[in-house]
């Protein structure tokens, strides 16, 4: 335990003070600055409730991704550095297990990419609290870091295990990292199909990856997930932001609005950008005498019904609402395909990569 | 009495180790079924050409590196086990230490490592500190020590431990020469204090001066072996310079020792000849001066372990007679 403690320790201090710190340094000033820009540009979007969460995460689907990244680099070169320059020889010549080498190495840099993580988010949510006046931001990171750690455990310990094989197995592992974060690219592409922009797409990332009934994005998005769950680890971060936001705001229409979820309606002018009404049409139902003549909810509709949404100066509430109400009814059978299992299965995956580090390097002939 | 004898400090029987590359996987023995051992408390040497296998033969010798046939000891105990590299020190022929750690910090990760006692680490890094002349630089990163610097703090985190067995590959590449002397008698006081040192140099002249026992491989197998004195000994030559050479007197010393090099110049002769002993070397001053020739030199003709080297490896490379040396009961066992 000494053993592995030590190794740990020295490991936090090697990466304390690489270079490769400055990535969530970068991350955090960059997100700082799109806040920063989203508020200039937004002017009189009502910065202090939604858009305020939905900054903030963006943010923790970004740590999520970022920090996936940022531990993969770690992990690929946490022992695969070692290994090359013989450096791993003054260890392994000590009285110490090859377990505990990658145990105490894994522990180090899971220790210091998680503080990294916490910290960045704490940082971004401070400050995006004093700048919109709102002290959900702080909230919302932490949420999204109850998800992503996970995650970005199993990339480090992934990429420690590709990382010991050697170069072939390297490339086969990056081509599965890869293919982790394409299916993230497929859920920008799929945002952008949808609803033809990326506006919110961070959190649409995590809704629009999990939709299996676009035939495109489904399949591949499933094809991903069965090959390294961690894109899904990020997108549900997101996913369970939004689903929290809409579930709360479903239980009750927001006083001195006539928000109804099963009833969305636009129209021009009134508070909160659901006053005279247009309904939406609800698939099954016949739309009411005076609805828009809508032949049924379709990215164009959406497309439609948001512009109208702005025409109106409906707001980005009345835009979040409409999308919301769209989605449900376009999906009310919705599978659930990755419901919250798949947090126990990263748990459950990093011990398993963890094994097949250890067994790795035990079998490496040479460490040198 | 066996069962009392302390087991040798490292030993190996038929350590090999076989190389495959290529999509034909074509076979390089880099070890070719090597035994040795190296008794506990000597100064054994590892010599050879670059690419005889010394370090690979090293690697698998103390654990690191599986070998492809054969077993290795260490204390009696299998080499691959953590016990058995329970009090080794070791520095790598190639190395680079983590550039981001001071050097205290280094020797303190091999320290709680080594399982120094924690009431001792602070003291004894600061010895090895001092042994290798880096006292005053111990808080800076490694990264920024030199060369010769990353060796010495290298050297020190093997001598951290008080090692029972120190095995030290190519330790003085990168050191000047002032820092390779007081490397030699840091050597030579650890092995008086009854520390095995197991060394791969291609310093012959440092190996002679630590080192008790040697054995020379070529092509992954050990060609010669033993106590390095005897091995010296064996082969000692004398350089003579004789004015006043005659046909007789070549023909008296010729009766018991070979001369070699024979060379006139300026009325002056000069030879070489192998002696086996103290006697025949009186015997040849004695043989000069009485057939009334001025002796100008008698001089051992240098012939040490460089010379010995050279002339196994070319011995075993051109005509494949430089057999191993038997060795004597007490030395490394050499069974190429």
């Amino acid at each position: 335990m000494i053993a592995i403690l030590a190794i740990a320790r020295s490991t936090v201090t090697e990466l304390r003070r690489q270079r490769l710190l400055l990535i969530p340094i970068i991350g955090v000033v960059l997100s700082l600055l799109a806040l920063v820009g989203a508020l200039l540009v937004g002017g009189s979007v009502d910065l202090a409730d939604r858009e305020a969460e939905q900054a903030a995460w963006a943010v923790g689907a970004g740590a999520g991704i970022g920090g996936g990244l940022y531990a993969l680099i770690v992990g690929a070169s946490l022992v695969a550095r070692e290994l090359s320059d013989g450096t791993m020889l003054m260890l392994a010549a000590r009285p110490v297990g090859r377990w505990q080498i990658v145990l105490g190495r894994v522990l180090g840099a899971a220790v210091f990419i998680v503080a990294t993580l916490v910290v960045t988010c704490a940082v971004y949510g401070l400050v995006a609290s004093a700048v919109s006046g709102s002290f959900a931001p702080i909230d919302e990171p932490v949420q999204a870091l109850w998800y992503a750690i996970p995650g970005v455990l199993l990339a480090l310990c992934v990429g420690t295990a590709f990382s010991i094989q050697g170069r072939a197995t390297a490339a086969i592992g990056s081509a599965v990292i890869v293919s982790a974060f394409a299916a993230g690219l497929a859920a920008y592409v799929d945002a952008w199909r949808t609803e033809g922009h990326l506006r919110s797409y961070m959190t649409d990332t995590a809704r629009d990856t999990l939709t299996p009934n676009d035939p495109f994005v489904g399949p591949v998005s499933r094809a991903m997930v069965a090959v390294m769950p961690y894109g899904v680890l990020i997108g549900h971060a997101a996913q369970e932001g939004n689903d929290r936001e809409y579930d709360s705001s479903r239980g009750a229409a927001p006083p001195g609005s006539d928000y109804d979820p099963d009833h969305i309606t636009v129209g021009p002018g009134g508070s909160g950008g659901f006053a005279t009404a247009t309904p939406l049409p609800v698939p099954g139902e016949t739309p009411s005498s005076d609805a828009a003549a809508f032949e049924g909810p379709s990215a164009a509709d959406l497309r439609r019904f948001a512009q109208e949404c702005a025409d109106n100066d409906g707001g980005a509430s009345c835009w979040y609402a409409v999308r919301d109400a769209w989605k449900q009814k376009s999906f009310p059978a919705r599978p659930k395909l990755y419901d919250g299992w798949e947090l126990l299965l990263a748990w459950l995956a990093i011990p398993f990569w963890v094994a097949v580090s250890i067994l790795l390097l035990t079998r490496r002939r040479d460490l040198a | 009495m066996t069962s009392t004898a302390p087991p040798p400090a490292l030993a190996c029987h038929r350590l090999s180790r076989v190389y495959r590359s290529g999509i034909r996987r074509t076979a390089f023995t880099a070890v070719d079924a090597v035994s040795l051992e190296v008794p506990a408390g000597s100064a054994f040497a590892l010599v050879g050409p670059n690419g005889a296998g010394k370090t690979t033969l090293m690697l698998m010798a103390i654990g690191l590196m599986r070998p492809t046939d054969g077993t290795a000891t260490i204390d009696g105990r299998d080499a691959r086990t953590s016990e058995a590299r329970r009090g080794i020190g070791f520095v790598p022929e190639k190395f680079q230490l983590p550039r981001q750690l001071t050097g205290r910090e280094f020797l303190r990760l091999h320290a709680a490592l080594a399982g120094v006692d924690g009431a001792r680490v602070t003291t004894r890094i600061d010895e090895v500190a001092v042994q290798v002349d880096l006292a005053d630089r111990m808080d800076e990163k490694v990264g920024g020590f030199s060369k010769g610097m990353q060796q010495r703090i290298a050297i020190a985190q093997a001598l951290l431990a008080e090692p029972r067995l120190l095995v030290l590959d190519e330790p003085t590449s990168a050191l000047d020469p002032l820092q390779r002397r007081a490397l030699r008698d840091t050597l030579r006081r650890v092995h008086a204090d009854g520390c095995t040192i197991v060394l791969n140099s291609h310093n012959l002249a440092e190996v002679e001066d630590i080192c008790d026992h040697v054995a020379i491989l070529e092509d992954g197998r050990i060609v010669s072996s033993g106590a390095l004195r005897d091995m010296v000994e064996r082969t000692t030559r004398v350089r003579v310079r004789v004015r006043g050479w005659t046909d007789a007197l070549a023909a008296t010393l010729g009766e018991r020792v070979t001369l070699d090099a024979l060379h006139h110049s300026d009325g002056d002769t000069t030879f070489t000849a192998s002696v086996p002993d103290d006697d025949a070397v009186a015997w040849i001053a004695h043989t000069v001066v009485g057939a009334g020739a001025w002796l100008f030199e008698l001089s051992p003709s240098g012939e040490g372990l460089e010379d010995l080297f050279v002339r196994t490896i070319a011995g075993s490379g051109a005509t494949g007679s430089a057999a191993p040396a038997p060795a004597p009961a007490d030395a490394p066992e050499a069974r190429p």
